[in-house]
């Protein structure tokens, strides 16, 4: 026994002229939900619907539990509908002619279960996803958030160990997503499901997820827990991506182990190495938004900076410095005066790439 | 996902076979000094050293490429312009108009040029009244340029289809801008809409081209007094002119109607490919506004009128006409020869009666047969890009270079000579296969139409949820396209209501049917009745663009 549920080995996939997926590796565990974060065109969706059968790949194997369903050194290749998967369609792909009851049953009925017991199985999803009154209706006469939920009863009814949701939610508004997102990961982990979800929100991926996987270009450029992506990123790239930041340019002044200085026109600041830079070299320094902190009086790290704007959000304040021409923002809960202030950038959380 | 079932590859065959035998047939036929079934016979190029000699088949050659060309540049500029007039304009009663447009689709060129010789020939009603008038008929019906234009006129809808799709599918701010940079409407025409219409323009003028060597009914009616021969019409002489049937005669002209045909046809396919890059997609925002005409609308109207005079209502009309008299001339009252003789004797005489039933039978059953057949051959290559669906796209597109008159010679043989089939020869089964293969390429234009509206997510899904690609196509996507085969099957029925040419060498006692009864009977000189045949034919054709427009079938794409 392993509690692998689902592993992805080196796949390859081309679609028409381009090499889309250039070797992409992942192992979700036994009720493991697993965002796949990445910019647009990165080949989130082309890597479920690999996995799901949907693209033959060029190169790799898939296994789901302990069936290993496309090799391409084996020549093994199970056909879709024998992965036995659950596969949320970002359009939600309901069947216009049919109604929410007979979407929900069709896979039963593939899968010759009595009448009875569809019956039974179907309502009970329904009823469990707030649905129990609709099953007459058809697709059209539904809300988006409830279309959502009716294709998620789709893929769950017939019980499949691994589901895969392409953006699930992002054809929802804002307020009804920050709810479904959490509805959502405690509905996985109630039904003991593995989950592969899309979505390029990483908000989102943070939220609903034990692992997020980062891809860019076809590659994982890092995987790891929510913490350690936004904690302890690998690389600019993921560092920019996580979170919102404050990014300035400059150059390696001094090197003192795990530390640095960098300097800029008129600024230096000492910040943690996140790779491997040599003095003299151009680096870029990046600190998350709610690391810069307001100090009273001058100590190590500190940068007295004009204030250019303040900008009140409700339950905060945002406050944009000016450091030799690039903006330096940060929070705060309280309006300040226009003027110079002193600013600290921790050198525990500046990032030097 | 990406392997070709064997069900797929069988049907992709069977179609192949079925398209590609006959042709074959009359490709082999034309190599031969003698009928291919007979043991003496040698291969050689004799039969086309006999035509290439023969002066008359050069006069039909020129002909029909004086006609060809005629008709293109009549019918190019004037669907253009009634594309622009209908879908860009303010035209006053365009709703009305739009149905009457597709008339000379959907009626048979047999029974238009017939009517044409009813109401402006020699002693038609129109030129009775203009001889009264003026004291002359200014116009000769059987002269060569009336031919060419009323090919052309009748052609005008082919043009206008293909024209107003694209003109539908190009958002009108372009033209909105123009006309605000300060051009009038017919600049705006000029300038702007046309020249992005050109590849559609010149995808109709290719199609008008070869349908213009095509042509049969027409010469066969209006060429016939003078002696006007054309290629297909010439093939049809071929047997009277020797006096005993010559198959590889036959053979070798219809060849060379395929030699004139097919790369043209071809040339359609590289035309279209490269259009897509010109065609400017509307976006979400982009509408359709109409262009005002001001004093321009009036001009228009009166254009567009003559031309449904000229080429819908005087024929449609002189048949209507003639179906009720007994017979027509100098002097003659309409209240003295109104009858209803003509269609007494069609009910009378059992092979027309029967001619008529079975033109309902073919459209109703065999049309809803066809449809079901094209469907198949639409699933077998749905969402597949690969050798066997590049087989199956020329396999399809091969039989609109091929007239029916000659598709149904080809059958003709197979069904004589083709042992399993040979039962079938004298049934409405020979017929039906034959329609199916000649409409092949229309059915299957509209079947592929309603399977692209189909997300192919909607699919995928079912095969996530456990559906093998059979159980996909029951499940999901035929119901889903159930409308547009119903539309398909309606389509189809007019079109094989319409359908004369590929009769023809088929009619014999049980495959009768209105089209080749009426080639025939044209021979005979039988007036009487093929008006009442026409008449009938009309009524079949108005019942079925009743139904569309009742249930708002699209009549076109
Ligand atoms: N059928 C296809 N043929 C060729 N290229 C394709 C095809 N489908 C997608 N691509 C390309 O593959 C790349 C990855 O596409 P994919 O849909 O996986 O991106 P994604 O990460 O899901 O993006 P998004 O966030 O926009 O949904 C894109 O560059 C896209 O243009
Ligand atoms: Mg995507």
């Amino acid at each position: 026994m392993t509690d692998i549920e689902l592993s992805v080995q080196d796949l390859h996939v081309t679609l028409g002229q381009n090499h889309i997926l250039k070797g992409v590796s992942l192992e979700v565990n036994r009720g493991e939900i697993v965002a796949l974060l990445g910019p647009s065109g990165s080949g989130k969706t082309t890597l479920l619907r690999a996995i799901a059968g949907l693209e033959l790949p060029t190169q790799g194997s898939l296994r789901i539990g302990e069936q290993t369903v496309f090799d391409s050194a084996q020549k093994i290749e199970v056909s879709v509908e024998k992965r036995a998967l659950g596969f949320v369609f970002q359009s939600y792909a309901l069947w216009p002619h049919r109604t929410v009851y007979q979407n929900v049953a069709y896979g039963l009925k593939l899968r010759k279960i009595p009448a009875a017991e569809i019956k039974e199985r179907v309502q009970t999803v329904l009823d469990n996803l707030g649905l129990g009154e609709l099953g007459e209706r058809h697709p059209h006469q539904l809300s988006g958030g409830q279309q959502q939920r009716v294709a998620l009863a789709r893929s769950l009814v017939y019980n499949p160990r691994v589901i895969l949701l392409d953006e699930p939610l992002s054809n929802l508004d804002a307020k009804l997503r920050e709810e479904a997102r959490i509805w959502l990961r405690q509905l996985i982990i109630k039904l003991d499901l593995s989950a592969v979800c899309v979505t390029h929100d990483q908000a989102e991926a943070m939220a609903m997820a034990d692992k997020v996987v980062l891809l860019k270009d076809g590659v994982i450029e890092q995987a790891g827990t929510p913490q350690e992506m936004y904690g302890e990123p690998q690389s600019l790239f993921v560092a920019e991506f996580m979170g919102a930041n404050n990014t300035i340019k400059g150059r390696i002044a001094e090197l003192d182990g795990d530390f640095a200085r960098i300097e800029g026109e008129g600024w230096a600041l000492r910040g943690r190495l996140r790779s491997s830079l040599k003095v003299g070299d151009e680096a870029t320094a990046v600190v998350r938004l709610e690391r810069i902190k307001m100090v009273p009086a001058a100590k190590e790290n500190a940068l007295r900076l004009p204030l250019t704007a303040s900008v009140y959000l409700g339950s905060s304040w945002e406050y944009i410095f000016d450091l030799a021409g690039t903006s330096l923002r940060g929070y705060g809960g309280e309006a300040m005066p226009p003027g110079e202030h002193l600013v600290e950038i921790p050198a525990e959380h500046l990032w030097l790439f | 996902m990406r392997k070709m079932s064997p069900a797929r590859i069988t049907v992709i065959l069977l179609t192949a076979v079925v398209v590609f035998l006959p042709i074959g047939l009359l490709c082999w036929q034309s190599l031969l000094d003698a009928p291919f079934f007979q043991a003496q016979k040698h291969l050689g190029l004799d039969a086309y050293r006999f035509i290439f000699d023969d002066p008359d088949f050069k006069r039909s050659f020129l002909n029909s490429l004086y006609i060809s060309c005629g008709m293109g540049l009549i019918a190019v500029p004037l669907g253009g312009v009634l594309a622009f007039l209908m879908v860009r304009t303010d035209l006053p009663g365009r709703k009305w108009i739009e149905p009457l447009l597709l008339i000379p689709v959907f009626v048979s060129p047999m029974i238009l040029c017939f009517g044409y010789t009813v109401a402006v020939g020699p002693v038609g009603f129109v030129s009775l009244w203009t001889e009264r008038l003026v004291g002359s008929v200014p116009w000769n019906l059987y002269s060569m340029t009336s031919i060419v234009l009323i090919a052309g006129l009748s052609h005008v809808p082919h043009v206008y289809l293909y024209t107003a799709s694209a003109l539908r599918s190009l958002s009108s701010d372009v033209e909105e801008a123009a006309r605000v940079a300060g051009a009038g409407p017919l600049r705006v025409a000029a300038t702007v809409s046309l020249p992005m219409v050109m590849p559609a323009l010149l995808y109709s003028g290719v199609l008008v081209f070869f349908l213009g060597f095509q042509i049969f009914g027409l010469a066969l009616v209006l060429g016939d007094p003078e002696g006007h021969l054309v290629l297909a019409t010439y093939l049809y002489k071929l047997t009277n002119k020797l006096g005993v049937p010559s198959y590889h005669l036959m053979a070798a002209v219809a060849m060379c109607i395929v030699g004139i045909t097919v790369p043209m046809v071809l040339s359609q396919r590289f035309l279209l490919r490269n259009a897509h890059k010109y065609i400017t997609l509307k976006g979400k925002g982009a509408r359709q506004r109409s262009l005002p005409l001001g004093g321009w609308r009036w001009v228009a109207i009166t254009l567009v009128l003559a031309w449904l005079v000229l080429t819908v209502i005087v024929p449609v009309s002189g048949v209507v006409f003639r179906a009720f008299v007994t017979n027509w001339g100098e002097g003659v009252t309409f209240r003295e020869a109104f009858t209803l003789d003509n269609f007494k004797a069609v009910f009378e005489q059992t092979n027309l009666m029967r001619g008529v039933t079975n033109t309902v039978l073919l459209g109703v059953f065999g049309g809803g047969l066809s449809v079901i057949c094209f469907a198949f051959i639409g699933l077998s290559a749905h969402r597949k890009d690969n050798g066997w669906t590049r087989l199956l796209d020329y396999t399809v597109m091969t039989p609109r270079a091929i007239p029916g008159l000659l598709a149904g010679l080809a059958f003709l043989w197979v069904f004589l000579f083709f042992p399993p089939l040979v039962p079938f020869r004298k049934t409405l089964v020979s017929l039906w296969l034959a329609y199916t293969v000649v409409w092949l390429a229309y059915g299957m234009r509209l079947i592929s139409t309603s399977l692209l509206q189909v997300g192919p997510e909607l699919e995928e899904s079912a095969r996530v949820t456990g559906a093998n690609p059979g159980q996909v196509n029951r499940h999901i996507t035929l119901p889903l396209i159930r409308y547009g085969l119903l539309a398909s099957w309606l389509m189809i029925f007019m079109i094989f209501e319409r359908e004369y040419s590929t009769g023809v060498y088929l009619l014999g006692p049980g495959t009768e049917v209105i089209g080749s009864l009426m080639v025939s009977l044209w021979g005979a000189g039988a007036i009487d009745i093929i008006s009442a045949l026409s008449f009938i034919n009309i009524l079949l054709v108005s019942a079925g663009m009743g139904i569309a427009l009742r249930y708002g079938v699209k009549l076109h794409d």
